[in-house]
């Protein structure tokens, strides 16, 4: 039990492996698209990090979700709470604040590789970055979207996490194309790559933004409190 | 030959036809209604390039039809071959006498009717859009264009295969077949030399040369021959390879 204890059964999953992968291959591969073309430093880590954010994220969310509850159900994990009497609800929360405190690093982490791409064209990754803080953090908060919305259609899947993986590698490729469009902001999944482009927002789009983080906190929030209530579903 | 047609009704029985019929007319729609939706978009752009319009939709068309098409082998790959993992089904082959090249060829069978299946939907939807936006398409272009897709597309769901094969996880297998669009998506960036000898791309080269154009180079009796021989090897693999144990 407890937040670490949970990011510790991915180990031997594979899972640590497909997340470096997922970040790897598009940050450096956009990356070096980014040198070729003679980026300006301050603005190539838009280019290494925007198919990451349209697609590659997405699915690592999605992973690592939908991955961590299959585990759960197909290893039996749901048995030991019947056995030791504790609620359900402690296992979900402990989840959710696994999957905000892995993914939040891995967002550091993407960040860090682009940084990477910053020194390659000859610019200071520290330097580029201090002027990022309130794009960040609303990056974070679309993050923590995406994996509540993650979250809660694994739950609605029970049984049938695989699904909830397909949907949201639908829902990548269809953002590849969508994120583009001005249709972007009904489409949550495309919010992290959008955010890259912070200076291009609105008031309003910001406020959508907080907004559904909200909701889709509570949404969470509410499905646990839900479940405290049983003793096992 | 009643063996191998039981063995066939069986791993048909396992991924349950109902589940594998709605995939397959999900994926045929969603690649086609993009296809659709964004040459309902960009129609114009091409009537004012002088782009033939037939070229245009066929653009989109292989476009979207391959990302679904990866999409739909992963989703198939996973009830077909990676579940199997899961239930440690391949642990039967150490202790009955059943030969494991008539259960991984049943599975190839199956993999491929329904993929067959798809291609022949998405064909036929794809006529549909061709008769709503009156594109000239003569019934022997059709045919010929049909019998080989049917063909050389197969290379791009045996792509997807492999990872099925060596991955014990199906859920990871089936995330990795993100990376096969992301080779597509950068295609433009492989020298032409690279592109045309990965089994991957051969549907595009082939359809390049149908239209006459000459980007890629080989004929098209070349493509046909790569991509054979790319499916032929990951059967080979597939029959060769160790199985057992759990994911």
């Amino acid at each position: 039990m407890g937040i670490l204890s949970e990011i510790r059964k991915w180990k031997g999953t594979g899972v640590w492996i497909t997340l470096a992968c997922l970040a790897l291959v598009p940050v450096a591969g956009q990356g070096y698209l980014g040198i070729m073309a003679k980026v300006s430093p301050d603005k190539v880590y838009i280019t290494a990090l925007s198919l990451f954010f349209r697609m590659f994220f997405l699915i690592a969310i999605g992973v690592v979700v939908s991955l961590s509850f299959f585990n759960e159900t197909r290893k039996g994990g749901r048995l030991n709470f019947i056995l030791h009497g504790i609620s359900e609800s402690n296992l979900l929360v402990h989840k959710w604040w696994a999957f905000h405190l892995a993914l939040f690093i891995y967002v550091i982490v993407a960040f860090g590789i682009a940084g990477g791409v910053i020194l390659f064209v000859g610019g200071n990754p520290l330097n580029v970055y201090a002027s990022l803080g309130v794009p960040f953090v609303f990056i974070l908060m679309s993050t923590s979207i995406v994996i509540n919305l993650q979250y809660l259609m694994t739950l609605a899947f029970r049984g049938y996490e695989i699904l909830a993986l397909f949907v949201v590698l639908l829902i990548s490729a269809g953002n590849l194309f969508i994120s583009s469009t001005v249709f972007w902001i009904y489409v949550p999944w495309s919010y992290p790559f959008r955010l890259l482009y912070f200076d291009s927002l609105t008031v309003s789009h910001l406020w959508t933004i907080v907004g559904l983080f909200v909701l889709s906190t509570m949404l969470v929030s509410g499905v646990i409190v839900f479940k405290r209530r049983r003793a096992f579903f | 030959m009643k063996i191998r047609g039981t063995m066939f009704a069986e791993e048909h029985k396992k991924v349950g036809w109902p589940k594998a019929a709605w995939a397959m007319l999900l994926f045929s729609v969603m690649g086609n209604g993009m296809a659709f939706v964004f040459f309902l978009r960009y129609r114009d752009d091409f009537v004012s390039q002088g782009t033939p319009m037939f070229d245009g939709y066929l653009l989109f068309y292989s476009y979207f039809l391959f990302i679904a098409a990866v999409l739909f082998s992963a989703f198939m790959g996973y009830y077909i071959f990676s579940k199997e993992y899961q239930s440690g089904m391949w642990g039967v082959l150490l202790t009955k006498n059943i030969s494991k090249r008539r259960i991984v060829g049943a599975k190839h069978v199956l993999f491929l009717l329904y993929f067959e299946g798809y291609l022949l939907l998405s064909m036929i939807l794809f006529t549909l859009a061709a008769w709503y936006f009156q594109l000239d398409i003569p019934l022997a272009d059709w045919v010929s264009l049909y019998g080989l897709i049917a063909f050389v597309f197969i290379a791009v769901a045996y792509g997807q295969l492999l990872f099925h094969i060596y991955i014990r996880n199906g859920m990871i297998a089936s995330a990795l077949s993100v990376l096969w669009i992301f080779l597509f998506l950068s295609r433009g960036y492989l020298p032409n030399s690279v592109a045309m000898y990965l089994p991957l791309f051969n549907f595009e080269s082939v359809l390049s040369r149908m239209l006459g154009y000459t980007g890629y180079p080989g004929p098209i009796v070349l493509h046909v021959m790569l991509s054979s021989v790319f499916y032929m090897l990951v059967i080979f693999i597939s029959l060769k390879h160790d199985y057992y144990g759990y994911e």
